[in-house]
């Protein structure tokens, strides 16, 4: 019992050790070549001139925005699993991002909402809505919200609401460079002010998934265990539904739609640490905030000319993981 | 890739708008003879090597939009247009489709992907004009219905590239003329185009400012190599200083993180691309190394107007409005 406790607190520390290796990485790694000492220097709030603009201005800033939507999304993903009993379930199956881009899109495309603070609110609206008009699809008029029906709905509603961003952005040039963004999603300039925004959102939503871990361990079991187990088992799941939203919601706001974090991670975690919510869902925030930030380094130096968006990095690092898991063994499911 | 297109796509719906922009305004005294068409036959070999013959120079011609802007100011009346023609809120096109005048013009398609068939189909139409970009298809037509589209009326391309903007205006205008068009308005226009070149190198001579033509966005920063630029070449060989990027793949844009603007702090000003700039403007002030730019700083910022339609009005109005920017503009380093 004891050597277990210690290998998983082990799990927890070298997790942090990593995240602190990859945080220091994303400080010195990029397009410009400037040395340990200088990018130190660069760091001080007193610094001006060419370093302090890319280390503090445009570094510092992805490193801090990849760490919070990489720690959002890696919480979404796993409460996700957990919630539909799906392995494969991602921040994509129940529409939220999807939701939240269709939204962002409509604003711009017919209202001319270009204003940060206005697009934010609308991808939470949107992955609200989304997120609501699945649950109500999956439960369907007699039957409960079954993980299968949930994600039936998510799919169908993703499919609709993908379409209709394609027909949107089709329209006018000026839609489309901005819909780019909401195609594959970057960390690179997005900021604070965006990410202020989406704080608070995403605080509230990684509390409430914390307090969701009990009696996500306790859904696990299937609807009629944990109703035996005396849960309340739509509370519950409203309540994770509403972290997911929050979540994805605001993880998309400042981002754009990050794809194979959410779904990759968990299942590294429970490798990591077994099947028990209260463990997979916070070591699952602190390896999608390094996976994010290192994606995003990765990809300012892997290819000869222009930077790689972190969103293609995370697909391209994530699938082939995502694959090898799969074929490894039979999948734990949350 | 995907934003190269977007870009060149943009650039087509640019040099549309432009043509509309200049039709609405424009004085009617200089009406395109559209249906004046000369009697003999129209002889022409385009940009994909085919041999286009018709017996009488055709009369209903349907062109890409940017095409039909050019032509449209070498005096050549387009029937219908297809390509970039989406008003913007305040119901106006963007420079970019020139003096297009839609009361006259069928709309076959108004974005990229869009080409109504059957609307095409019963205008009868003759001819139909399009760019090539990689030598092979039809810019705007789409590939699924193109069959049935080049059924209908045989599809002239012109090159999408070229040297110079004079080239590329010369190539408008010998179409057009071939077509039967008067291009008397379009050899009066180029006094006023060669005159606006000459002011550009003037002040290009005394200022001896260094210029970088950019088209930035949040994500990465793109730099037009001028010598992938008809503008670009065009305004080099006024003697303007042209800052030329490193562009090992030989695009149009090169493609740069945003830590690779410092190396762009020569530049005393900057062209920045009209399609794109204002809805990105407020966004860019808060990337650091846009921000801190010498040009930047000193305002020194002007639009580039890309994919404007080839035309010697057009770009007479273009020049003479950079040579006034030049003129005021101060040299930074």
């Amino acid at each position: 019992m004891r050597p277990r406790t210690i290998g998983r607190l082990g799990v927890f520390v070298v997790t942090v050790a990593v995240l602190g290796v990859v945080v220091v990485l994303s400080l010195m790694v990029g397009r410009q070549a400037i040395s340990p000492g200088e990018v130190i220097r660069a760091l001080l709030p007193s610094a001006t001139g060419d370093n302090a603009d890319i280390v503090r201005g445009l570094r510092l800033e992805r490193t801090v925005i990849g760490l919070v939507a990489g720690l959002a999304l890696g919480a979404a993903g796993a409460l996700m699993q957990a919630l539909t009993r799906n392995p494969l379930a991602d921040p994509g199956l129940l529409g939220v991002n999807a939701g939240a881009a269709a939204a962002v899109v409509t604003g711009f495309a017919f209202f001319g909402v270009t204003n940060g603070l206005a697009q934010t609110g609308l991808a939470l609206a949107g992955a609200a809505v989304a997120s609501v008009v699945v649950y109500l699809l999956g439960s369907g008029s007699r039957a409960a919200a079954t993980p299968a029906r949930l994600a039936l709905a998510g799919t169908a509603l993703t499919a609709v609401l993908f379409s209709y961003i394609n027909a949107v952005a089709m329209k006018d040039q000026q839609s489309f460079d901005e819909m780019r963004f909401w195609v594959v999603g970057s960390v690179v300039n997005r900021g604070y002010d965006r990410l202020l925004i989406a704080l608070p959102l995403i605080i509230i939503g990684v509390l409430l998934a914390l307090a969701m871990t009990p009696a996500l361990n306790a859904l696990s079991l299937g609807d009629d265990s944990a109703h035996a187990l005396g849960l309340g088992v739509g509370r519950a799941r409203v309540a994770t539904a509403v972290a997911i939203t929050l979540l994805c919601g605001a993880a998309t706001a400042v981002a754009g739609p990050i794809v194979f974090v959410g779904l990759t991670v968990p299942h590294v975690a429970r490798m990591l640490v077994g099947a028990d919510q209260r463990k997979v869902v916070p070591l699952s925030m602190l390896l999608a905030a390094g996976f994010l930030v290192f994606c995003d380094t990765l990809g300012r130096v892997v290819s000869g000319g222009a930077e790689v968006q972190a969103g293609i990095v995370t697909a391209v690092l994530g699938a082939p993981v995502f694959i090898a898991l799969v074929r490894r063994r039979t999948l734990v499911a949350a | 890739m995907n934003s190269r297109l977007t870009r060149l796509a943009g650039a087509a719906l640019a040099v549309t708008v432009s043509l509309a922009l200049t039709a609405c305004g424009g004085d009617d005294s200089v009406e395109p003879a559209a249906s004046a068409a000369a009697s003999g036959p129209f002889e022409y070999k385009d940009a994909l090597g085919k041999d286009i013959k018709l017996d009488k120079a055709p009369t209903t011609v349907v062109a890409q939009s940017s095409v039909a802007a050019a032509l449209w100011d070498a005096g050549f009346q387009v029937k219908g247009a297809y390509g970039e023609l989406k008003p913007d809120a305040a119901g106006k096109l963007s420079y970019q489709a020139g003096s297009l005048d839609l009361s006259k013009v069928t709309v076959i398609g108004s974005t990229y992907g869009e080409f109504d068939t059957e609307k095409y189909a019963l205008l009868n139409p003759q001819l139909l004009v399009d760019y090539t970009f990689d030598n092979k298809a039809l810019w705007y037509v789409p590939a699924a219905q193109s069959e049935k589209i080049l059924s209908l009326a045989p599809g002239l391309a012109v090159p999408g590239n070229y040297k110079t903007t004079d080239e590329a205006i010369a190539t408008f205008v010998d179409l057009a003329g071939k077509l039967g068009a008067d291009t008397a308005a379009a050899t009066a226009a180029k006094t006023e185009y060669d005159s606006a070149l000459k002011a550009v190198g003037e002040s290009a001579k005394t200022s001896g400012l260094k210029v970088a033509i950019m088209s930035p966005g949040t994500d990465s920063l793109y730099v037009a190599d001028p010598v992938q630029l008809p503008e670009g070449n065009t305004l080099k060989n006024q003697g303007l200083d042209v800052i030329s990027p490193t562009n090992p793949k030989n695009e149009v844009f090169a493609q740069f993180s945003w830590e690779k603007a410092v190396e762009f702090k020569d530049a005393d000003v900057i062209l920045v691309d009209a399609r794109t700039y204002d809805a990105a403007k407020a966004d860019l002030a808060k990337v650091p190394t846009w921000a801190n730019l010498p040009a930047v700083k000193a305002g020194q910022v002007y639009p580039w107007y890309a994919a404007a339609p080839y035309s010697y009005q057009s770009y007479a109005k273009i020049y003479t409005e950079l040579a006034g920017e030049l003129k005021s503009a101060k040299k930074l380093s």
